[in-house]
């Protein structure tokens, strides 16, 4: 340190003897040089923090997807890895605000392309498209719960349905709007041939407060995305889950489509909220390097056995599907939200 | 109530980690200071340091976090009262009482009453947490949309209270808050009034809109004054005074328990927070008392009311988020995030598996509230200088401080031209005697109570009777809402139709108030 200041002085002290001319091109020199050295560190991508923008509150999901991520991605890159809860208007304020940063890789985005991203396009003229991003991987897909109070009146979900088929407009159902549980709730009372005025349909703008309702027994029942509910099984209980098979943490607990089947009825349903990594559309074509370097260390992270231990403690999914495998599944998702546009509208 | 076994293993721990006592005071000073910047709120510098809280040990960060929650609530008192600018909606009802009390000289009798009102609403609220925690968090569970919506329209009504000259004009005031508030997506996802500006999808952000309404009301007011306190002789910053300030907040101890109850209760209702637990105080407080009318110019129990309120809701949010991992409003969803970073499961279950953390971290906020009466005394002896400053010096420093402010909430410029806007609006409606703080109270508690009015709607099968009857909740709250705003008005009808009847009475309803 001390020789370069004392270099630094010497150069000064030179540069005062030198005529003028000659210190112009020695200017030009340095600047020539420092863009250089900008170019070299460009090679050896990320020479900066990365931001991972969150579209939605701090607290919920996908906030705890991307912190859990960030310690991970920040020891892989060799930089700090910062997250920012953009939450508002739907997703549109943070994915908006996300799309309006340098398309650089420095910053990346959580968000959940199925379903909310949905209602924004289709609804909210959120004035971006799937086709802007680049899906890193669908990394957790939670599952829908249909979810009771402790002591409310219905204990099972063949109880829930034959209430609303015996009393259309007495049963409540808590959802979170645009949901995958919103457009299931419409997709169940489709396929029990009623209209969706035979559940009181009460609508949140988060699980969070919806799974207070049904704890504090405000409501019949919700549907509700299922992982995050387990912390709280001791106020709420799961009679039914929205999956192909019963899943080990719920033994017991039937699937929906079981319950249905036995009363004769059968339904496709959506899968609840995809929390998605995602980066800019043209970051592969701009920055090829960045773009490889980025979806390689993610796929190692999911593979790492530290990570995904500590992943699941949280109860955060790791499940790595890739940009093209991701992307066909949220346009399989998407496929079914059109038939049941309609709802968006309710 | 209370589990003696784990009492005595928080003592011991407690009386083992000496890194949470030292993360204590430098928490509190840092929540003070930011809280004492309008526009910094508790939530914002939580999330500040939520990454630094990962090397700390799981009660370390929880007891630094809450007291920088601890310091911030108060913090936001010193701007509402010195300058009449309230940093965040929890301080709006401080500077009813507050900025008079200063523009009369009283400043330090102000800001006395509002650090005790405060240490003694957060101790106080802490007690109950202490003693009723389980409770507590499954009565708040109790309470549903309609009974959240009672609560807030009890805090409305205090818009008819925040009269000008003209009744008239408040309420329409208080309406044009309630309207502004619609502006962005609608609870039912309807687009409301945003003229296609992608940035007002959200809504009108609040804080920024708040402070540019008190800013340029009260600021502009005083561009044509020398200083914020008119008598020279009573220019001085005197430690005694706020002592008094102090002790005399003792003498209003009802006051005090009304606020606490309050925001132990009301503070834990999630989404509700801070925010309205200091009008619902201020209210009732104002609506109990023998001179209703001498609140709005300087009564010192709108200080005390307003902040013991508000200091309290802490207590209450720490109630849902350790017993039932829910979070009641922003700072409380950031101390969630902590405990997931922490591998913690917040849920129900946390409280039965680490109840001696969660005792501790309420005995370190016993502790919390006297370290608070120290450093509150320091912060305010050296900040109540600002009335020292002339005021051509201080209105520009305020707005930098705040644009500052409204660009960290925001993250953009739509912080800082909101709060300019706003500003503006602020300035016509002063000029014009509509209410600013009419305005505020409906600005932020329009899109609560829409909310929660749609979700009544819904739950009750479009409105039916049957569900409001089932609900005995609700109807106490109706009842106590109705008798609140009614009870004065027929007591006078009732005393001038019966003349002779009235000394008697007369007493009864000042005792019972």
């Amino acid at each position: 340190m001390a020789r370069t200041t004392k270099n630094v002085a010497k150069t000064a002290k030179a540069a005062c003897l030198i005529a003028r001319r000659p210190l112009l091109t020695m200017l030009a020199g340095a600047v020539a040089g420092s863009f250089a050295a900008r170019q070299a560190r460009a090679d050896s991508w990320p020479d900066q923090p990365i931001t991972i923008v969150v579209s939605t509150k701090a607290g919920g999901g996908f906030d705890m997807m991307a912190r859990n991520l960030a310690p991970a991605l920040s020891k892989e890159l060799g930089v700090p890895v910062n997250v920012l809860d953009k939450e508002g208007g739907a997703m549109v304020i943070g994915t908006r605000y996300f799309l309006s940063q340098p398309h650089d890789g420095n910053t990346l985005l959580v968000s959940g392309p199925a379903p909310y991203w949905y209602a924004d396009i289709n609804k909210f003229h959120a004035g971006y498209d799937l086709k802007d991003f680049d899906i890193l991987n669908v990394q957790w897909t939670d599952k829908t719960g249909v979810f009771v109070p402790k002591s409310g009146r219905f204990q099972s979900f063949k109880d829930i349905i034959d209430a609303i088929k015996a009393h259309p407009g007495e049963v409540s159902c808590g959802v979170v709007r645009d949901s995958g549980e919103f457009f299931n709730a419409g997709i169940l009372i489709n396929a029990l041939k009623l209209p969706l005025s035979a559940i009181r349909l009460v609508t949140y703008e988060a699980s969070a407060p919806l799974r207070t309702a049904v704890a504090g027994g405000q409501l019949d029942f919700a549907l509700v995305s299922l992982e995050a509910s387990l912390n709280m099984l001791s106020l709420i209980k799961a009679v039914a889950i929205f999956n192909d098979v019963p899943i080990p943490e719920l033994p017991g607990t039937p699937t929906a489509s079981d319950v249905l089947k036995a009363e004769g009825i059968t339904a496709t349903f959506v899968p609840s909220s995809m929390r998605a990594l995602i980066t800019y559309a043209d970051l592969k074509e701009k920055y090829p390097d960045r773009y490889e370097r980025l979806r390689g260390v993610y796929e190692k992270i999911l593979h790492d056995p530290e990570f995904l231990a500590k992943a699941k403690k949280q109860g955060v999914g790791t499940d790595w599907l890739g940009p093209e495998q991701s992307l066909a599944q949220i346009k399989a998702a998407y496929a079914i939200f059109d038939q049941y546009k309609s709802l968006l509208n309710q | 109530m209370i589990d003696w076994q784990a009492l005595l293993s928080a003592f011991h721990i407690l009386g083992s980690s000496y890194s949470a006592w030292l993360l204590t005071i430098p928490g509190i000073a840092l929540g003070m200071l930011g809280g004492a910047i309008p526009g910094v709120s508790s939530a914002l510098i939580l999330a500040i340091v939520l990454p630094a809280t990962l090397w700390m040990s799981l009660l370390s960060a929880l007891i630094f976090m809450t007291a920088i929650y601890t310091g911030a609530a108060f913090g936001v008192a010193i701007p509402a009262i010195l300058m009449g600018v309230p940093g965040s909606p929890a301080a709006v009802a401080t500077s009813f009482d507050g900025y008079p009390m200063t523009q009369r000289g009283e400043h330090n009798l102000a800001l006395g009453l509002a650090l005790a009102a405060s240490t003694l609403g957060h101790m106080g609220a802490y007690l109950i947490l202490f003693l009723f925690i389980g409770v507590i968090s499954h009565a708040v569970l109790k309470l549903g949309p309609l009974e959240m919506l009672l609560l807030m329209l009890w805090g409305l009504t205090l818009i008819a209270a925040l009269r000008g000259r003209y009744v008239s004009r408040s309420l329409l005031s208080g309406l044009i808050g309630i309207l502004i508030a619609t502006i962005g997506l609608s609870p039912r996802d309807v687009i409301r009034g945003t003229f296609d500006l992608p940035d007002l999808l959200d809504g009108v952000p609040v804080v920024p809109a708040m402070i540019g309404l008190f800013a340029a009301s009260e600021l502009f007011n005083l561009a044509g004054t020398s200083y914020l306190v008119q008598r020279s002789d009573l220019r001085t910053v005197s430690v005694r005074e706020i002592a008094r300030g102090m002790l005399s907040a003792l003498y209003h101890p009802v006051v005090i328990l009304r606020g606490l109850l309050i925001g132990a209760t009301i503070g834990g209702l999630p989404g509700v927070g801070a925010a309205v637990c200091n009008l619902v105080s201020y209210a009732e407080t104002r609506r109990g008392d023998k001179h209703p009318e001498t609140f709005g110019k300087g009564n010192p129990k709108g200080v005390i009311a307003a902040e013991a309120g508000n200091a309290s809701s802490e207590a209450g949010s720490m109630a849902t988020l350790l017993a039932l991992g829910i979070p009641g409003g922003a700072s409380s969803a950031v101390m969630l995030a902590a405990l997931s970073l922490h591998d913690v499961t917040s849920g129900p279950q946390f409280l039965d598996a680490s109840k001696d953390i969660v005792y501790a971290i309420i005995l370190n906020n016993f502790v919390q509230g006297a370290i608070m009466l120290v450093l509150g005394l320091g912060l305010i002896g050296l900040m109540a200088n600002v009335i020292r400053i002339p005021v051509r010096v201080l209105i520009p420093v305020i707005l930098v401080l705040a644009t500052f402010g409204s660009y960290g909430l925001s993250g953009n410029m739509a912080g800082p031209l909101t709060m300019v806007v706003f500003g503006f609006i602020g300035w016509l409606m002063q000029r014009h005697d509509y209410s600013v703080p009419a305005c505020v109270v409906g600005l932020i508690l329009g899109g609560k109570v829409e909310n929660a009015l749609l979700q009544t709607y819904q739950i009750s099968g479009g409105g039916q009777l049957s569900y409001f009857i089932g609900r005995p909740i609700a109807l106490v709250l109706l009842v106590l809402l109705l008798f609140s705003l009614f009870s004065r008005p027929i007591m006078q009808w009732w005393r001038r139709r019966n003349p002779a009847l009235s000394d008697a009475p007369q007493d009864n309803a000042v005792k019972s108030a």
